[in-house]
């Protein structure tokens, strides 16, 4: 291929590529993404209801305005038990900023017997949500515990942390984030 | 014992995908390896530079990471050397590992365009390897779709992007393949860059997720586009006719 040629292709490329930007923009991309719903980071955090240990019934869009920090757990996963201090010592430090913590027990593949005496020893004043019918860990479609889902002020998921013990370090910073 | 156990299960815990990005790795490497010689180079060398870019990357991305973060590491230095994948910044690894391979390149005086010649195909093999585990973990989605072909993910019927990208990946890794060493050195290189960036710039079209401009325009096409400009002006300088052969021919 000639020189000239050549250059009048690579030209013509980098036009079309440029011309394509422009007619794929989308100035409502990002609200579009954001109005979805799914478990995953960007899209809305489905929304649920459930009763905790104390019997309050929480329903997760109705803490609009507040971030949230969504733990699911059960109280035979050592990593779950190793970061519950680390989520109960965030709680108390950032709920006057407008966090709230939601430690949601995996109750169907768990001792619903053994959850208060676990929540006594670890000192967690933190709310204790019962998923009783496995119906968030299906929505939120649990693969492992511990799941962590860190959700902003606008009911956004901004991450998604599954496995752990999460360091005290990663809390914090995600907290940060979902806080704004 | 239970620490032990934890420590072990932290390991194999999820995310579970990025195992595809290191199988993808260990497969490019051994593919580079075996082309390393048409290009001059020992094989020894590559796996030097691979080996040097990744431990760069890991310390890079973690340590960068801390250092943007370290009022919260200085309450909580624990989390220096916690397993958890998440305490890492990507660019800044990246940036670390090109550093040290760079830093490698200059030291062994090995010539960069054969080096990047014959990392190609490492690189192109991560590119399909990255597209796999964003299918394998449903990141990188894409928009909503009824096309025939849509899979149903995050609730919705979408465009398979990350089947698009592996798909135009795979075919990137076979154009770079088909280059010939005997081509001027980079070409390889250059080819598989202006492919990446050119299905790019299309393919993220397709994407639900990504960086939006004020304008609506995607910043990651944005960049892919650039990408595509140096990959191009790149293979039209290979293109030209080496300065000697013109001489020779007067």
């Amino acid at each position: 291929m000639q020189p000239t040629e050549r250059r009048t292709l690579f030209g013509l490329i980098l036009v079309v590529g440029l011309a394509w930007i422009g007619l794929s923009a989308d100035p409502a991309g990002h609200a579009a993404v954001a109005n979805a719903t799914a478990p995953q980071v960007g899209l809305r955090a489905p929304d649920f209801v459930l009763s905790s240990l104390d019997g309050n019934r929480i329903r997760l869009s109705e803490l609009g305005g507040k971030a949230v920090v969504l733990n699911l757990w059960a109280t035979w996963c050592p990593p779950c038990r190793a970061e519950m201090p680390a989520l109960e010592k965030a709680y108390r430090e950032f709920a006057a900023d407008g966090l709230v913590v939601l430690a949601v027990n995996a109750t169907t593949q768990d001792d619903i017997a053994a959850v208060q005496p676990f929540a006594e020893e670890l000192g967690l004043t933190m709310p204790i949500l019962l998923d009783a019918q496995g119906l968030v860990s299906k929505t939120y479609q649990l693969r492992s515990l511990p799941s962590t889902f860190f959700i902003d002020r606008t009911g956004a998921i901004r991450e998604v942390v599954i496995g752990g013990p999460m360091s005290e370090a990663l809390l914090r910073i995600r907290i940060g984030a979902i806080l704004g | 014992m239970d620490e032990v156990l934890g420590a072990l299960q932290a390991l194999l815990a999820p995310p579970r995908h990025m195992l595809l990005i290191l199988a993808a790795g260990w497969l490019g490497l051994h593919l580079a390896d075996r082309r390393a010689g048409q290009y001059g180079l020992a094989s020894q060398e590559l796996d030097n530079i691979a080996g040097a870019g990744m431990l760069a990357f890991i310390l890079g991305g973690r340590m960068g990471y801390v250092l943007i973060h370290a009022a919260v590491f200085i309450q909580a230095p624990a989390g220096i050397v916690s397993l958890n994948p998440g305490l890492f910044s990507p660019l800044l690894g990246g940036a670390a590992a090109l550093a040290a391979s760079a830093a490698y390149v200059w030291q062994r005086r090995l010539a960069l365009t054969r080096v990047l010649d014959a990392l190609t195909p490492l690189l192109a093999i991560l590119a399909i390897g990255a597209g796999l585990s964003n299918l394998a973990s449903g990141a990188a989605f894409g928009k909503p779709s009824d096309v025939p072909w849509s899979i149903t993910l995050w609730g919705a019927q979408r465009h398979p992007s990350q089947s698009y990208e592996t798909l135009a990946a795979t075919l990137t890794m076979l154009a770079a393949w088909r280059t010939s060493a005997a081509e001027r050195s980079g070409t390889a290189f250059a080819i598989f860059a202006a492919w990446t960036a050119g299905w790019n710039i299309f393919l993220r079209a397709f994407r639900a997720e990504g960086t939006w401009l004020p304008n609506g325009t995607r910043l990651d096409q944005v960049a892919a586009w650039l990408a595509l400009f140096v990959a191009l002006v790149m293979l039209d300088l290979l293109s030209e006719e080496p300065a000697e052969i013109k001489t020779a021919r007067h």
